[in-house]
């Protein structure tokens, strides 16, 4: 190789998705509160308390939040609504067809993100 | 429904082809961009008009441009005597208000059934998608809008209306839970 070629990128490491407490502002946001585990994040939604998956990778994040509202939902069906204000306050989410709980499993898209708790 | 339509619903539900639901994702974002860009349309154009738009459709469009009703329960919805026609709503965000939309129709509601596949339908009855737009009124000179509101339980519901007031009064029932709602 000669002095001073490009070297080979270095492939970087995969981005997981993390998941966070999340409430919900008066203009829509998605506030994002502190990181949960996978577990605790089941255990809010049980509640009735909302969260949101947010990294790079949509899909990932889609999946995710499909994981957490299906072990909420304890075998009952939930369903997926798309965003339904302009980018990039309000996200897509889970949530029941028929609650309880209530409240939604939020995730970031590569568009819509969620909002840092001020 | 013009841009938030049944089918395009349907599209979101399909999780099995990652590329297929990706692609129906960035339709939805497209059609999301459209559907406010022709709302902030309607806005400009009736800034313009003469005599200037009541105070209260311009509160409608302001409300409907900055707050949305997705999932608000609806607690009742009737067409009374002459045109009026009435819905009370107890929204996710401010769950502390109830939202009271009267409406003066200048025709009939038309309300079509069976519009969502049954993986869309869900109880109790609660607000989905709706969409503002103006109609056609030449004969008149004020202007005539549409509401078309997608509602849980597969029906649509269309309003042709020529004035609307917005109402966000305190329910005492139902009651409200301290722990529900925004921060």
């Amino acid at each position: 190789m000669s002095a001073g070629a490009p070297s080979a990128p270095v492939p970087s490491a995969p981005t997981l998705p993390a998941i966070y407490e999340a409430t919900r502002a008066k203009d829509g946001a998605v506030l994002r509160g502190v990181e949960l585990t996978q577990a605790e994040a089941v255990t809010r939604r049980k509640a009735g308390g909302d969260i949101v998956v947010c990294g790079p990778d949509t899909p990932q994040n889609v999946q995710l939040a499909r994981v957490i509202e299906a072990a909420a939902a304890g075998g009952k069906p939930i369903k997926y609504e798309g965003p339904h204000g302009p980018p990039p306050l309000w996200l897509p989410h889970w949530q029941q067809r028929t609650p309880p709980p209530e409240g939604h499993s939020f995730h970031e898209t590569h568009v819509r993100k969620a909002r840092t708790m001020p | 429904m013009k841009y938030f339509t049944p089918e395009r619903l349907a599209r979101l539900q399909d999780h099995s082809d990652e590329r297929q639901f990706l692609a129906a994702l960035d339709e939805w974002e497209r059609v999301l961009q459209d559907y406010w860009h022709q709302l902030n349309e309607i806005q400009q154009r009736l800034r313009v008009i003469q005599p200037p738009l009541p105070k209260r459709l311009q509160e409608f469009l302001i409300f409907f441009t900055t707050v949305s009703l997705h999932d608000a329960r609806i607690l009742d919805m009737y067409f009374g005597s002459r045109s009026r026609f009435r819905i009370t709503l107890h929204p996710e965000f401010q769950p502390e208000s109830l939202v009271v939309l009267t409406y003066h129709l200048d025709e009939p509601p038309q309300i079509q059934a069976n519009v969502l596949p049954e993986q869309l339908l869900s109880q109790p009855i609660s607000w989905l998608y709706d969409e503002v737009t103006l109609e056609d009124n030449k004969s008149r000179c004020e202007p005539l809008f549409r509401h078309s509101i997608l509602l849980s339980d597969g029906r649509e519901v269309g309003l042709c209306f020529r004035d609307v007031t917005i109402e966000r009064p305190t329910p005492i029932v139902p009651a409200i839970a301290k722990d529900h709602g925004s921060p």
